[in-house]
């Protein structure tokens, strides 16, 4: 009885094990998958921090900060591709997950100053363009006002002076030749 | 009695209408002449990066560009540091290679070492680093190791194994070349800058 009991047991263990390994197999496979999806996914979030980056700068924003955030996401996709190469996808997920996260914070952070640096440049033109269209319609003024009226006061003065000289001598060549 | 009358100033001798030439003939030329400078001469703010290398001295308690090692012996490593400072006036994602050659091979600035001609060292482990740029003052006097847009001098372990013997076959004398790659954005991959400094060295098997 004892016996038959033992290799019940010993089957129903059997039976566990196999279903385990069974069940596990496709968990295993889709961590895997998931580990690797997850790596592709923050290097992209990465390249475009990057290129968020080189706007910024060529924006003149102060982005060192930016920067050094960036590079330790950088490092945490290098430590979870190095645990994927290990085969540790767990912890290779777990890496990668938390370089998303951070570079997510970034994307929106950079995004938000580049978006008052915009606010900012299109306030300061606005400003400008009024200052510079009222300089011109002042100028307009002054220009019909004061400076035109003188010129044809001068250009008057000027023509007034002129004086017409009859050229005699043609008359005189004429009466010559006849 | 005579009459000694001056003139006012410098424009009393002209009349109106040459005053207005001239006047508008100073406005034209100094428009174009803006226009040139403006739109056809570039701002001569030179854009680089630089790459270095260094000897760690212990006594000294420094970085030294001198002494480098002349020979790699077969049983035991050497330490070089390198290091990178971005003057390029943009944020770069740098990578860094290094690759072993025989001294007879030609190094470009236009093309790196391909696969066939050199032994890439650390092929799955490159040197990889964001660096933001230096502003003008930090361009004009850079600091030697430390700032926020230098990558601060880094290790790396030169060695020799069976496979460098291999490819080397009976040449004794290598030079390792240190490649500065940049991540291009549009391409979205690392492309060679044209920068590179290199040690030549006498491999010695014992």
């Amino acid at each position: 009885m004892i016996v038959r009991m033992r290799k019940y047991l010993n089957f129903l263990g059997f039976i566990f094990v196999f279903l385990t390994v069974i069940i596990s197999q496709p968990s295993f496979a889709q961590l895997e998958q998931d580990a690797a999806n997850s790596i592709q996914n923050a290097q992209t979030k990465l390249i475009e921090v990057i290129i968020l980056l080189e706007e910024g700068s060529k924006k003149k924003i102060e982005i060192a900060d930016f920067v050094v955030k960036a590079d330790s996401a950088r490092n945490l996709i290098k430590e979870a591709s190095d645990k994927y190469q290990e085969e540790d996808y767990e912890e290779a997920l777990q890496k990668a997950s938390a370089a998303t996260e951070q570079l997510d914070n970034l994307i929106e952070e950079i995004t938000d100053v580049v978006g008052s640096t915009k606010q900012r440049s299109r306030i300061l033109f606005s400003l400008l363009g009024s200052i510079s269209a009222l300089l011109s319609v002042a100028l307009v003024f002054v220009f019909f006002k004061k400076i035109y009226p003188w010129y044809k006061i001068k250009q008057l003065e000027e023509y007034s002076k002129l004086v017409i000289v009859y050229e005699e001598t043609i008359e005189e060549d004429k009466n010559d030749r006849e | 009695m005579t009459e000694n009358k001056k003139p006012k100033n410098i424009f009393h001798n002209l009349n109106l209408e040459k005053m207005v030439a001239f006047g508008l003939a100073v406005l034209v030329i100094s428009s174009v002449l803006i226009i040139v400078f403006v739109i056809f001469i570039p701002a001569s703010d030179e854009q680089f990066s630089e790459l270095s290398l260094y000897i760690y001295r212990e006594d000294l308690e420094t970085y030294v560009t001198y002494g480098y090692p002349a020979g790699l012996y077969t049983d035991r490593n050497a330490s070089i540091f390198f290091v990178v400072k971005n003057f390029e006036n943009k944020v770069v994602y740098y990578q860094l290679q290094v690759k072993l050659t025989l001294l007879s091979q030609n190094l470009s600035t236009f093309v790196p070492l391909s696969s066939s001609s050199s032994y890439q060292m650390y092929p799955n482990d490159t040197y990889e680093k964001i660096l933001p740029y230096a502003t003008k003052a930090e361009k004009e006097s850079p600091s030697q190791f430390s700032d926020h847009y230098i990558w601060e001098p880094t290790n790396t372990t030169l060695y020799l194994n069976e496979d460098i013997l291999l490819f080397l076959g009976g040449d004794r004398s290598i030079k390792i070349v240190f490649e500065l790659w940049k991540f291009n954005t549009d391409e979205d991959t690392f492309v060679y800058s044209g920068v590179f400094t290199f040690l030549e060295l006498f491999v010695i098997e014992v």
